[in-house]
């Protein structure tokens, strides 16, 4: 999970769209069931409890809460004509207000990839466990129940109790001469 | 589906009355947010344009702001239908009068996303809400890149 939070958090970094002023994702670190953040670690200016996703693409409150820098600067320009603003400045802006855009919360993980390898791992540990006890530990398997005598003794059993008398050994059994039809 | 496209044609003139409004000062309303659905019983029944008339009158709204574009917005979202293009005009001067660029971002990628697979619909929003993106400046979710996933 932080894997997966911080991986997107670099490649956010590194994407090819404009990410020079805002850096660091907070709505992907901040939130429910993320890294514990300290007070003094928080930056002020970011929403702390902001959230988005596919079920709230609108969130409540923006993502920056106080515009500072250079950030201020476009936040003026966005009240006048956004033809002034270039797409990085656009994008810029998007980045400050949302988190994540609706293609990034639409895409899917990989997690399964690891979670898969961990149970064959453990898996193959139990079977391999199983092997070693068979061949090593265990006594060899005698198959009593292959000797001539136990089946014969199996046979005069079922015909006995009378098992089998419509297809079985029984309805091969004459019993009026206590032999085979 | 004619008044659509009228509306789309006033779009010159709407801009340079934006461009010179000022903000409302925030008072208490009372607001009954607008969620205007088709039933299925004969007795309620919604034309289309009546059902395109009512979402541009709730955009175009002289009180609205960010909350009450939100709940309005998730309505539409929410609803069974993409939304015409006049009613994704609308919205998007929405967002250009109470001064938010990414919202109006947003809006667009939402078009998208409920478009689905349907790119022949999305092919026809674009081409009607052209004009509109370029009066107010804005470019489609495929120009800003956010189409793309990264890694």
């Amino acid at each position: 999970m932080a894997s997966s939070l911080l991986r997107v958090a670099l490649h956010r970094v590194v994407s090819h769209r404009s990410v020079h002023l805002t850096k660091v994702r907070p709505s992907m670190v901040i939130g429910f069931g993320g890294p514990v953040q300290l007070a003094e670690d928080r930056d002020p200016n970011l929403n702390p409890i902001f959230h988005e996703s596919l079920t709230n693409p609108i969130p409540d409150k923006p993502r920056t809460l106080k515009y500072t820098g250079d950030l201020a600067t476009l936040k003026e320009m966005e009240v006048g004509d956004w033809k002034k603003l270039s797409v990085e400045d656009q994008m810029d802006l998007y980045n400050s207000f949302f988190g994540a855009s609706i293609a990034d919360m639409c895409r899917g993980q990989d997690d399964w990839k690891s979670v898969f390898g961990a149970c064959m791992i453990f898996i193959s540990f139990g079977l391999l466990l199983h092997l070693f006890i068979h061949l090593y530990i265990n006594p060899p398997y005698v198959w009593t129940t292959l000797d001539e005598d136990w089946v014969k003794a199996s046979i005069k059993r079922q015909i006995q109790s009378h098992a089998g008398d419509i297809t079985g050994y029984s309805s091969k059994w004459d019993y009026a001469n206590n032999r085979w039809k | 589906m004619f008044r659509s496209v009228l509306r789309l044609a006033q779009v010159s003139t709407r801009f340079n009355q934006i461009v010179s409004a000022k903000v409302v000062p925030k008072q208490a309303v009372s607001f009954t947010p607008l969620s205007v659905k088709k039933y299925s019983s004969s007795a309620v029944a919604v034309t289309d344009e009546e059902h395109t008339a009512a979402w541009i009158s709730f955009f175009e709204r002289k009180d609205l702001d960010y909350v009450i574009f939100k709940i309005g917005f998730m309505n539409l979202y929410q609803e069974d239908s993409v939304p015409e293009p006049a009613i994704v005009q609308a919205a998007l001067y929405a967002c250009r009068r109470i001064n938010n660029l990414p919202l109006a971002m947003r809006v667009l990628e939402m078009v998208k996303n409920k478009c689905d697979d349907r790119q022949d619909i999305y092919d026809y929003i674009v081409q009607e809400l052209r004009p509109s993106l370029d009066d107010l400046g804005l470019k489609t979710v495929e120009e800003y890149g956010l189409d793309q996933v990264l890694d």
